[in-house]
């Protein structure tokens, strides 16, 4: 007898077992994928409470009236999205499904029924071409099994209900509660929707016109709770009191925040302009630039207090400054009549850079004085440490660096030493000796002055942290914060125990 | 189907290996008491062609298993005491000044205790990792280099080696690339109650067990050929090599335990180790090719030497042990 022949009956139980454990496979696939799709597919009915819920409120504020509907009909739109969802949600799980495999419904019975992969074996081994020795005692072994399995049945337990089909049941019902108590309480006060929708687009004059005669009659207490978010309405009526009360402070807090619509329409110098003219005792053009609709709405009277008081502390430097009489550099106006050395060149050449004005300050200043007084009387400063005016004599540029140069280094036109460079205190200056190739003596000036001690800011500890990155090829999880602590401990005390 | 065809051939075959292991076993049972796993795992190695690592504190039985399983094989057995003074010469062989007939004298080669068919290396992690790793190439590639020599091992060859845990005092843990080579690290755990009354009953009477050989290396190659032609299904070798991959921490499908706790998964070794393994395991139980069921039953033991945890998964107290079960529930045999 061909053995092929004898394997016949046991590929015919195969075939039967196979084809049984399909058919059920397939149903508890497709039952699968239908809880899949119904739980995907919620979202859609969630939304669709959603909307219902803020249809509910937006109806509750009045804003919009006719999504004011009944429940059912959002409930059984809801229900309907949802299905329609579930629906094609299964059918694209349907087509991007494989079939169930032939040897994964024969290893379902070879689970089920403790036959250690027997079927599925023998089934791959019936279609080998020339099975080995062990194959066919495989198969041999397998026919006995395959016999005795066809009497019996799968079974499949029970799925348990998924997890994730709980949190959107509660945000259905949560949209559909919120959505009914706003409904509900919304139902009411519908009779006073006109007078809310009336005040809400406020700003035109007709508005401040009607809310003084609201405010003279009380209205009824639903009716005060819209008109809260009205701020504008209040400036305009207490605007005609700031203009008889000008020093109302309350009124004076109100302007200040409708300062910037006032000055929108001016940039940042021209507002500073203004700040300076005011400075000076001379009128605010402020007045002159607004249009005479804008001074009506009453902004600007009230806002000019404060502006002098922050301002007050700057009109006498400056008129001190125009006194001195001096045309050298703003910022030297100091130096300038007690350095008279420095301020020919200084009216010539030199011009205002930032490193100039940073040297102004008015500690610097202050410490001279100081210095002055305890000498006893005028006395030339000493410690002039401003830097030198140049004396370059070429002509055009002065301390500005060539503008042949564009920015570079570059060929610059002969440096025309007057002792200039000698003068600069600290400074070594090589010598250089014209017509000899290397540098000749270095002439080194220092200037007497006690070193101060300069604030440094301490380095931060978190820019030097330990590696992050594993050092090699192998992959390092990342520590724990417990265990980075524990060998962060472990080495702080090794290092103390070593000192 | 009469007796003559190919499948009655297997089937006796495969009982023959069942007799085989079943007469071993016998005789090993003689001396050693219980440690029925140890002893099914030491013989699942050796029939399966590969290496033994035996793992477990002083006074378990482990060298006196291997021992009494030289005994009862009939095949050239050494035994190796690995110290930390011991150096690759000492295990390998080399040469030595020895006098010539004439009066003068000339370099012999003196072969090593590496040179026979069962090595007992006792104490494996008491050496440095520079004389553990003389026993790489013996245990790959069946063969000793030493100088210009070559010396081939005779089959069949196995080493069965013993160490102590290695939080112990003196021990040096073995390089990874020497551990891989081991096909099965099996544990030796204390012996129960009724088990210790056995064995002081044996040790401290006058009377001592005597092992007689029941088979010889011949025999056992038969075994390993035996063994070597049980087939393995496509389904049992997809669960093979996805037990393996699933021990592998670079990748992102893998578990969080394996990819936070692991620095070092199986390679394909291991694989090799999980069907060679089953195979075994087939056999015994019965079965003419290897199932899913043989690939799990096996991968603690292959997998668990083939598995580094990293210092996250120590500070955590995991074991290699957890992280093949973890991976033993990750991994579904089904298709």
């Amino acid at each position: 007898m061909n053995p092929r022949e004898s394997w016949q009956g046991l590929e015919q139980d195969l075939n039967q077992l196979a084809g049984q454990a399909e058919q059920k496979l397939q149903a508890l696939e497709n039952h699968k994928r239908w809880r899949s799709a119904v739980v995907q597919a919620l979202p859609v009915a969630v939304s669709t409470l959603a909307v219902f819920a803020f249809a509910q409120l937006l109806g509750r504020l009045g804003k919009v009236s006719a999504l004011q509907f009944t429940l059912w009909p959002w409930v059984a739109l809801a229900v309907v999205l949802w299905l329609i969802q579930a629906i094609r949600l299964q059918r694209r799980a349907a087509q991007r499904a494989d079939g169930i495999a032939r040897q994964r419904a024969l290893h379902e019975w070879d689970q089920q029924l403790h036959l250690a992969d027997r079927l599925a074996t023998a089934d791959e081994f019936l279609h080998q071409e020339e099975p080995t020795p062990f194959m066919q005692a495989a198969m041999d072994d397998a026919r006995d099994h395959a016999t005795k399995s066809r009497q019996a049945s799968l079974l499949f337990a029970p799925e348990d209900t998924p997890s994730r089909l709980a949190s959107p049941l509660i945000a259905m019902a949560m949209c559909l509660v919120v959505g009914f108590f706003l409904g509900n309480w919304q139902s009411t006060p519908v009779v006073e929707e006109p007078g809310i929708t009336v005040s809400l687009p406020g700003g035109s004059g007709e508005v401040q016109e009607k809310d003084p005669v609201d405010e003279s009659n009380p209205p009824p207490v639903q009716a005060q709770m819209p008109q809260k978010p009205k701020p504008e309405r209040k400036p305009s009526v207490e605007e005609a009191n700031a203009e008889t009360h000008a020093a109302n402070r309350e009124a004076g807090q109100d302007e200040r925040s409708t300062k910037g619509d006032i000055g929108s329409g001016r940039s940042s110098a021209a507002e500073s302009s203004t700040g300076a003219g005011n400075a000076q005792g001379t009128p605010s053009k402020q007045g002159q630039i607004s249009k005479p609709g804008e001074r009506k709405t009453g902004s600007s009277k009230p806002k000019p207090p404060k502006p002098r008081k922050e301002e007050s502390g700057e009109p006498p430097k400056k008129n001190e400054e125009q006194e001195s009489g001096s045309t050298a550099g703003r910022g030297s106006s100091r130096g300038s009549n007690r350095n008279p050395a420095a301020s020919d060149w200084a009216s010539k050449d030199h011009v205002n850079t930032p490193d100039d004005q940073d040297l102004e300050d008015e500690n610097e200043v202050d410490d001279e004085d100081e210095e002055q007084e305890s000498r006893g009387g005028m006395q030339p400063t000493m410690r002039d440490r401003k830097p030198p005016v140049s004396r370059d004599l070429s002509i055009g540029f002065g301390n500005q660096p060539s503008p042949d140069a564009k920015g570079r280094g570059g060929p610059s036109t002969p440096k025309k030493s007057r002792g200039t460079a000698s003068l600069v205190l600290g400074v070594p200056i090589p010598d250089r000796v014209k017509g000899q190739p290397n540098q000749g003596k270095t002439k080194i000036t220092q200037e007497r002055v006690q070193p101060q001690a300069e604030p440094a800011k301490p380095g931060v500890a978190q820019e030097r942290l330990a590696r992050v990155d594993p050092a090699s090829a192998l992959r390092r999880a990342p520590l724990a914060p417990w265990m980075s602590r524990i060998v962060r401990d472990y080495f702080l005390q090794r290092s103390q125990s070593e000192r | 189907m009469t007796d003559s065809s190919p499948a009655a051939a297997a089937q006796a075959e495969a009982a023959a290996f069942c007799d085989l292991h079943q007469r071993i076993r016998q005789e090993v049972g003689r001396v050693m008491v219980g440690q029925a796993d140890v002893v099914n795992g030491v013989l699942t190695a050796l029939l399966a062609g590969g290496h033994v690592l035996l793992e477990g504190v002083p006074g378990l039985g482990k060298t006196l298993l291997v021992r009494t399983l030289g005994e009862a094989l009939d095949l050239k057995f050494s035994r190796i005491q690995f110290t930390p003074d011991m150096m690759p010469a000492d295990v390998q062989g080399t040469q030595v000044l020895v006098d010539t007939e004439g009066g003068g004298h000339e370099l012999q080669f003196q072969q090593g205790p590496l040179v026979a068919n069962l090595v007992l290396a006792d104490e494996i992690n008491r050496a440095t990792p520079k004389t553990q790793s003389a026993l790489l190439e013996a245990m790959q590639e069946r063969q000793i280099s030493i100088g210009r020599r070559t010396i081939h091992l005779e089959e069949p060859y196995c080493v069965m080696a013993t160490q102590n845990p290695v939080e112990q005092e003196g021990t040096y843990p073995l390089p990874e690339a020497q551990l891989d080579r081991f096909l099965l690290k099996l544990l030796v755990d204390y012996p129960e109650e009724n088990e210790y009354r056995a064995i002081l009953e044996r040790t401290t009477g006058s009377e001592d067990a005597k092992v007689s050989p029941v088979t010889n290396g011949a025999e056992i190659v038969r075994m390993r050929e035996i063994v070597r032609s049980v087939p393995v299904p496509e389904i049992a070798m997809n669960h093979a090599i996805r037990l393996v991959m699933a021990t592998q921490p670079n990748r992102e499908s893998n578990s969080a335990m394996v990819r936070e706790n692991v620095a070092l998964g199986a390679s394909p070794r291991g694989a090799q180790a999980l069907l060679l393994a089953g195979k075994v395991h087939a056999l015994l139980d019965g079965r003419f090719a290897v199932s899913t069921d043989d690939i799990r039953a096996v991968a603690t033991a292959c997998l668990r030497h083939r598995v580094m945890i990293n210092f996250h998964g120590m500070a955590e107290g995991f074991s290699a042990d957890q992280i093949v079960a973890s991976v033993l529930d990750n991994v579904p045999a089904a298709v």
